[in-house]
């Protein structure tokens, strides 16, 4: 069975609480040291594995595991006579075709964490779980952070216990699931780094896929991109957090709304969360886009603009306030529900109301179809749309290339490199006009009825409406190229319809 | 699979230890490691047979009598030229390699022939066109003597530096006579000859 865990963190006293409630068995407590290797360099760290040692019955025990932030994780353990971390003392099945040869005296310990865990097995219903607290901390140096998880491990019955568990405690008490291994912890807070955000990696469907495993997979991706970026949301110093967290919201809701014909009712309250979410995170992504990319060339341009650098004040401000929100709903009931239902749910296709059992690749084509057609009909006459109506232009690109990032690589060959292509032209001219509007509006936002802030204001507003103005012939290019490039799905597999319009 | 071919013309420099303790690293990183005996001598081979049932496993190939089959599934493979090689053996036996390891000893006798070897190798196209690194190991070296200098100096001139120099150390002697290798040592053994087998062993694995 694989192994299937959630990890919840919060106050000490509120997760204290929370263990002793799961059921009546008697909690061992043990002290666990666990010390972390790795290269000068982070060789491992960078494959995505971690190596540990830690004392066990008057023996070692060596540890490598793959960090792939997701709630299932490689694992592979040797237990050894001396202290030595030495990766050729690992069992066979490790991924050696990745690491190769490192030498003991080439790994260095770069952090340690420090746990008093408690943990106790419990029967809840018809499953049986390991519950652990883990409370302690993880130092490295001179510098060190708190440690306070609460685990829930399934050991038998069925997938989806472990959320259901987990979803009354996170009802009931004010803790945040979290997928942070102490390991990621670490190397943050040995390397002196805020925590790492991560990109969205298109899942690998197989043209053998069925709509219900496709859809899985796809979730299951959205699951990780959302996942894999609340610590450095949290942590706000690196604008790509929390724009990462809502490129995978936004793909969820896409995912959603391209398998709607198959989906049953509990998708829909999947899809709103998502949206809440999304809605709340905003503020935070457009001050961050104000400051980081649309008012530096503006202020350059007048380096001794006071109204302008008013503007950038308050700005500042208010991202300091959207940031205290972002922290406030990643931290809340609604949005803790949505991760264990995005999370948690170990067969994500159980959302599937019908057609789960179908063949991927027509559908897939049908899809992409409709996207397609619809992004056509939206763009007609582009030259002549006005603003709103291209703002729709860009909201159904937008969809399609999450669709086409979902389900084109079903259709290898180079058509489908060349509509990527053309479509990634036309989505940085869309988006262009689309931040030129969200920072305009903003702008006077911001500035209020402060007199100097307004003359910033304008000036921002300007720059951006003549540099708009310029663009302007060749988002036009951009849509017509587009709208002449060849589809690259095909209805059914084995023949190459595209392709032979082309010739 | 990353293949490492060992090649000097010269006798004596110190292929077959560089050889047998590279094939012993790999093997003790659990990687499966195959031995390749293109030395008429076969001293790798003899290495091979006194090495211990406990010690980590190496295959061995005998290319003696020219190349013979590469076990599919190997994850490193050394391959000991053996003394006397040209160029043209030099060419099929890269053919089967990613790099070359070409040990030289600090002494005037040996210039004269590494001179030649090393032009002729790098005249070969793969490593001309630069997909095959030739990588220069000092020998035996003394540290801080004369003749290590020379030894880079006289290097340098011929257009290629040192990856590392390997100290003259009895250590070497010792582990061969029992089948061993310094990697088969517990690294509190082997602490002194780390140093010098890690600049070597980087370049391998990075490639």
């Amino acid at each position: 069975m694989r192994e299937i865990e959630i990890k919840l963190t919060g106050r000490s006293q509120t997760l204290d609480s929370a263990f002793r409630s799961l059921g009546n068995a008697l909690a061992k407590t043990t002290k666990v040291a666990s010390v972390y290797f790795d290269t000068v360099d982070h060789r491992l760290w960078h494959l995505g594995l971690t190596l540990r040692l830690r004392a066990r019955d008057n023996r070692h025990e060596l540890t490598m595991k793959r960090e792939t932030g997701t709630l299932a994780r490689g694992e592979w353990s040797a237990l050894i006579d001396e202290p030595v971390p030495d990766p050729g003392a690992l069992p066979r099945g490790a991924p050696r075709a990745e690491f190769g040869l490192i030498l003991p005296e080439e790994l260095s310990e770069w952090h340690r964490t420090e746990v008093r865990r408690q943990k106790k097995v419990v029967s809840i219903g018809d499953a049986t779980f390991e519950i652990s607290l883990d409370r302690g901390r993880i130092v490295s140096g001179n510098r060190s952070l708190p440690v306070e998880e609460l685990e829930i491990e399934l050991l038998g019955g069925p997938e989806d216990a472990v959320a259901r568990v987990a979803r009354s405690i996170v009802m009931q008490r004010n803790v945040q699931v979290t997928v942070e291994s102490k390991a990621a912890r670490g190397v943050a807070l040995a390397a002196g780094t805020s925590p790492a955000w991560r990109k969205f990696s298109r899942p690998a469907l197989m043209p053998s896929d069925t709509v219900a495993s496709a859809f899985a997979t796809i979730l299951k991706a959205t699951a990780h991109q959302v996942a894999g970026n609340l610590a450095a949301s949290r942590d706000g110093s690196n604008p790509k957090g929390v724009h990462q967290l809502r490129v995978g919201l936004r793909r969820l809701r896409s995912a959603l709304s391209l398998f709607r014909d198959h989906l049953g009712p509990a998708a829909e309250g999947l899809k709103d969360d998502a949206r809440t979410a999304l809605q709340a995170l905003g503020p935070a992504r457009d001050l961050d886009v104000f400051l980081t990319e649309m008012l530096p060339p503006v202020m350059r341009a007048h380096p001794d603009s006071e109204p302008l650098q008013q503007l950038c004040t308050i700005a500042e401000n208010a991202r300091r306030a959207a940031y205290v929100e972002v922290r406030r709903t990643l931290s809340g009931r609604p949005f803790n529900r949505m991760l264990l239902d995005l999370l948690g749910a170990q067969d994500p296709a159980r959302l599937l109301a019908d057609s789960r059992e179908d063949a991927l690749p027509p559908v897939a084509a049908r899809l992409l179809r409709k996207g397609h057609r619809k992004l056509i009909r939206t763009g007609q006459d582009f030259a002549n749309l006005p603003l709103e109506q291209r703002h729709e232009v860009r909201i159904a690109a937008k969809k399609l290339r999450y669709a086409v990032d979902f389900m084109g690589g079903l259709f290898p060959g180079d058509a489908a490199r060349t509509y990527r292509k053309g479509m990634s032209r036309l989505q940085d001219d869309l988006g262009r006009l689309n931040d030129a509007a969200v920072t305009s509006a903003l702008a006077d936002q911001l500035a209020g009825d402060d007199a100097q802030a307004m003359v910033g204001a304008a000036i921002v507003k300007g720059w951006y409406a003549h540099r708009l103005a310029a663009t302007e012939p060749e988002m036009i290019a951009a849509w017509q190229a587009f709208s002449e490039t060849p589809v690259f799905w095909r209805p059914t597999a084995g023949r190459p319809k595209q392709k032979e319009k082309r010739q | 699979m990353i293949s490492v071919l060992v090649a000097n013309a010269k006798g004596g420099c110190g292929k077959t230890t560089v050889a047998t303790n590279l094939a012993t690293a790999f093997a003790n990183a659990g990687l499966r490691t195959g031995l390749a005996e293109g030395d008429r001598q076969g001293s790798s081979l003899k290495w091979l047979k006194s090495r211990p049932a406990t010690a980590a496993p190496i295959e061995a190939l005998d290319w003696r009598k020219g190349r013979g089959e590469v076990p599919k599934k190997l994850a490193r493979l050394v391959i000991d030229a053996g003394a006397g090689v040209d160029s043209e053996r030099v060419r099929a036996l890269l053919k089967d390699a990613d790099m070359i390891i070409m040990p030289v000893l600090p002494s005037v006798f040996d210039e004269a022939a590494t001179k030649r070897f090393l032009k002729r190798v790098d005249e070969l196209k793969p490593i001309q066109k630069g997909r095959k690194p030739v990588m220069v190991i000092g020998n035996r070296v003394r540290p801080n003597t004369r003749a290590a200098r020379e030894l880079d100096e006289f290097l340098a001139s011929l257009g290629h530096d040192v990856v590392t120099r390997l100290t003259d150390r009895a250590l070497y002697q010792d582990v061969a006579r029992q089948g061993l290798g310094i990697f088969d040592l517990p690294p509190s053994r082997r602490a002194n000859v780390i140093e010098d087998w890690l600049p070597m062993i980087r370049r391998i694995e990075d490639t």
